[in-house]
């Protein structure tokens, strides 16, 4: 966990692209809001692997949003509910039910198309959200806090030597923690 | 490109998925054993043993070895165990969210059997099922009942809700509180002084000297006075006979009613304590009734169970939608084969009983009949001592209405040693016998309606007796050799009406009537004694007040003919004509000396 939060904070500060990182916190979102077996999380691990996204940065937001799904699933339920039930929807639900693969990944399930849904919804947000965040503590809170006393205490900590290995020591140079 | 693509990234992806099917395929079968020992465990709140599961993928087929359920109530026993389960799961549904098994087979089902080491027991329901007693209980004590079922005489002759007592008791107010009136009337009416005074007073205006029209003009006023209160009197004995006539009609509807209570209450008492049904019906009830209840006893057992479990796999059930918020839910669309969200298309079950080994085949078992619009199956057979077939289906509809219906057969099975009643007036038990039978029956939700007709050949029986009524019952049933017994189940499943009617009625018939009958007309008798005599005592009552207004109805009409002859005498008229005689007589004088004068 430690290495995970270790290369999450490497990333941010280093020169990985603000792009990659918001890109997986956008991506572990739809994935995290779902239960993890099912299809499209499938199909999104896949697209994670492939394309130049910032793993750690993915692998925490899954774990993070994991947990916020917990909290958030009587709305989740709520809203595929409302979709699968919805009289105006049943035609189009009703086609799309007669393809294995709706079936297939579980998208008449209440909890898995509204977990979707709302992944869908709001990872476009959450995306730049996440970039502008990244941009601000990169320009503004990283050299904010460099001037505290703790922050060089943890310097001298376990953590900041796991931290220098995976940044090869290069962060000093770069302002970094 | 290869700024956006990291194509180790499909190796990776690759090795991924490798992993997750290498972990599933080598602890699947560990995982899926503790869920079900788990799930089992927190369901039937007892320890779960199961010995393995094996998985075969092509196709998937799951088996499940060795399963034993403790039985909470008695740890050293089973609830239920099998060497082998095996289901076959179609993949692809499956993967669609629904568990659709082409075949299940159960091998060696076994209820009660004896464990190596008693289980252990995680939780007992606070609410025991067999709070009251069950039905079977009820029938067995009714038998010592028998024998009781006539009341004492003395206690019940005593019952002040007797209506022989009531109308007595009845009678006695109403003479106390007609008395009071009559009484009160009775002061008023005018005494016989008061009427000697009256016709002394009508006689001294006949007395009264008469010499003008003025002497006759004072004694009319007097005599209207007179008369104004003859007539006020006369209206208070009018008063007073209708009283005595309201009186007298009161009281003779009620001696009526008081001289047919007693066969009222005979009527009741024989209502009350059934005695007019202590026959050998009774009989029947209580030998038969008991095995019958029994078996409705375990049919109300399997549909509780059922029903609940069908109402929450329905998903109407509050505890089923409270679930169903949290977790989400599957909403099925039409398609053009539809399948149910569970289906055991064909199961095979053999079961191990003490009577023999049996099959139990089903086919499309669900909770979904109408989407493939078919019923469940269920048949259930052995030959292995005479033949037993059993053939029933059933089926749920959308709206949430359950019928079931069935036949069965049963020919030339062997029975031994059964016990048929235990109870502190009789122990009976079938020791050998040839049974035949068959029946039918239908479940309309909880309404059963069931016609079961068996027969007993080559019977031989054992059995111990304490009362004469059961030791004479008990020497009928040995001596028969054929016994036969309908039993009709209908209503409410929880509250069934049972008829029973059995070949041991006829045979009862003759000997135990007869000494019903001596006992019943030796108690009928007393308790009309007893009804009787309560009955002389207010109609004893009842003749002294009778006499009394009878003796007040004469005196009434004797005052009030005196007083009408007193209103209607004519002694204004008498003393009228004294007058007019008068002065005729001196009239004619007076001429007379006239005349005397004249002719001299």
């Amino acid at each position: 966990m430690l290495t995970l939060l270790a290369k999450l904070l490497h990333a941010l500060n280093s020169d990985s692209s603000i792009r990659q990182i918001a890109l997986a916190i956008a991506l572990g979102f739809i994935v995290g809001l779902s239960p993890i077996f099912t299809l499209h999380n499938i199909v999104i691990i896949f697209f994670v692997l492939l394309i130049r996204v910032h793993l750690g940065s993915f692998i925490l937001a899954v774990g993070f949003f994991s947990g916020l799904s917990y909290l958030l699933s009587p709305a989740i339920v709520q809203l595929g509910e409302s979709l699968l039930t919805t009289p105006n929807l049943t035609v189009f639900f009703t086609s799309l039910y007669q393809l294995s693969l709706f079936k297939l990944a579980h998208w008449h399930h209440t909890y898995v198309l509204g977990a979707f849904v709302l992944g869908a919804l709001l990872c476009a947000p959450i995306y730049f959200i996440s970039k502008f965040i990244i941009e601000k503590y990169r320009v503004h809170i990283m050299t904010f806090f460099e001037k505290f006393r703790i922050v060089q205490a943890l310097k001298a900590s376990k953590f900041y030597r796991l931290y220098t290995s995976f940044s090869g020591g290069s962060s000093l140079t770069k302002g970094g923690l | 490109m290869a700024r956006f693509i990291r194509w180790q990234g499909i190796i990776a992806f690759i090795v991924l998925s490798a992993l997750v099917v290498a972990f599933l395929y080598f602890f699947a079968e560990t995982l899926v054993k503790k869920a079900i020992i788990s799930s089992a465990e927190s369901a039937f709140g007892a320890e779960v043993n199961l010995a393995e599961v094996k998985f075969g993928y092509s196709p998937l087929q799951v088996s499940v070895i060795g399963l034993q359920v403790t039985d909470k109530e008695t740890p050293t026993q089973n609830l239920f165990s099998f060497d082998r389960a095996t289901a076959g799961i179609d993949v692809w549904q499956y993967l669609f969210g629904k568990i659709i098994i082409d075949e299940l087979e159960v091998s060696q089902l076994a209820f009660s059997s004896v464990r190596s080491q008693a289980g252990e027991v995680y939780l007992n329901d606070t609410v025991n099922e067999h709070g009251g007693d069950s039905l079977a209980e009820q029938g067995k004590a009714l038998l010592p009942e028998v024998d009781m079922q006539l009341p004492d005489v003395k206690s019940l002759l005593n019952d002040s809700n007797l209506l022989t007592v009531k109308a007595g008791e009845q009678l006695k107010a109403s003479y106390k509180t007609e008395q009071v009136k009559i009484k009160a009337l009775k002061g008023q009416l005018p005494n016989k002084a008061k009427l000697k005074s009256y016709q002394d007073k009508v006689k001294n205006l006949g007395k009264m000297k008469v010499n003008s029209l003025a002497d006759i003009e004072k004694i009319k006023t007097e005599f209207e006075l007179i008369k104004a209160e003859f007539k006020a009197d006369q209206a208070l004995v009018k008063k007073a006979k209708k009283q005595v006539l309201d009186s007298k009609s009161l009281l003779a509807k009620q001696v009526n009613e008081i001289t047919n209570a007693p066969t009222k209450d005979w009527q009741q008492i024989e209502k009350t304590y059934q005695l007019e049904s202590i026959d050998t019906e009774d009989f029947a009830h209580i030998l038969f009734g008991e095995q019958a209840r029994e078996y409705v006893q375990k049919a109300k057992w399997a549909y509780e169970k059922v029903s609940p479990l069908m109402e929450n796999m329905k998903g109407d059930s509050s505890e089923a939608k409270e679930k169903a918020h949290e977790n989400g839910r599957f909403v099925y669309f039409k398609e053009d084969t539809p399948l149910p969200s569970i289906l055991v298309k064909k199961a095979l079950f053999s079961i191990q009983l003490e009577q023999g080994e049996l099959m139990v085949t089903g086919s499309e078992l669900t909770h979904q009949h109408w989407i493939r619009g078919q019923d469940s199956l269920i048949n259930i057979s052995s030959t292995s001592n005479g033949e037993l077939s059993l053939n029933s289906n059933f089926k749920l509809s959308k709206s949430g209405d359950f019928n079931a219906e069935g036949e069965w057969l049963v020919s030339d099975r062997s029975l031994a040693n059964i016990q048929l009643t235990k109870s502190k007036a009789l122990t009976l038990s079938l020791t050998a016998a040839k049974l035949n039978g068959k029946g039918s029956f239908s479940l309309m939700n909880s309404e059963i309606e069931a016609s079961n007709g068996v027969s007993l050949k080559q019977a031989s029986y054992q059995g111990q007796a304490k009362s004469k009524m059961t030791k004479l019952l008990l020497d009928t049933i040995k001596s028969l050799d054929k016994l036969t017994v309908d039993v009709a189940v209908s209503g409410e499943l929880s509250q069934p009406k049972f008829s029973i009617a059995s070949s041991l009625n006829e045979a009862l018939t003759g000997a135990f009537k007869q000494q019903v009958a001596g006992k019943l007309n030796d108690f009928k008798r007393k308790v009309n004694e007893g009804l009787n005599e309560k009955l002389a005592n207010a109609l004893k009552l009842g003749d002294s007040q009778t006499a009394e207004l009878l003796d007040l109805e004469a005196l009434l009409t004797d005052t009030d003919k005196a007083l009408d002859d007193l209103k209607n005498s004519d002694i204004v008229k008498q003393q009228q004509k004294k007058l007019e005689d008068k002065l005729k007589n001196k009239a004619k004088d007076k001429l007379k000396d006239k005349l005397g004068d004249l002719f001299g």
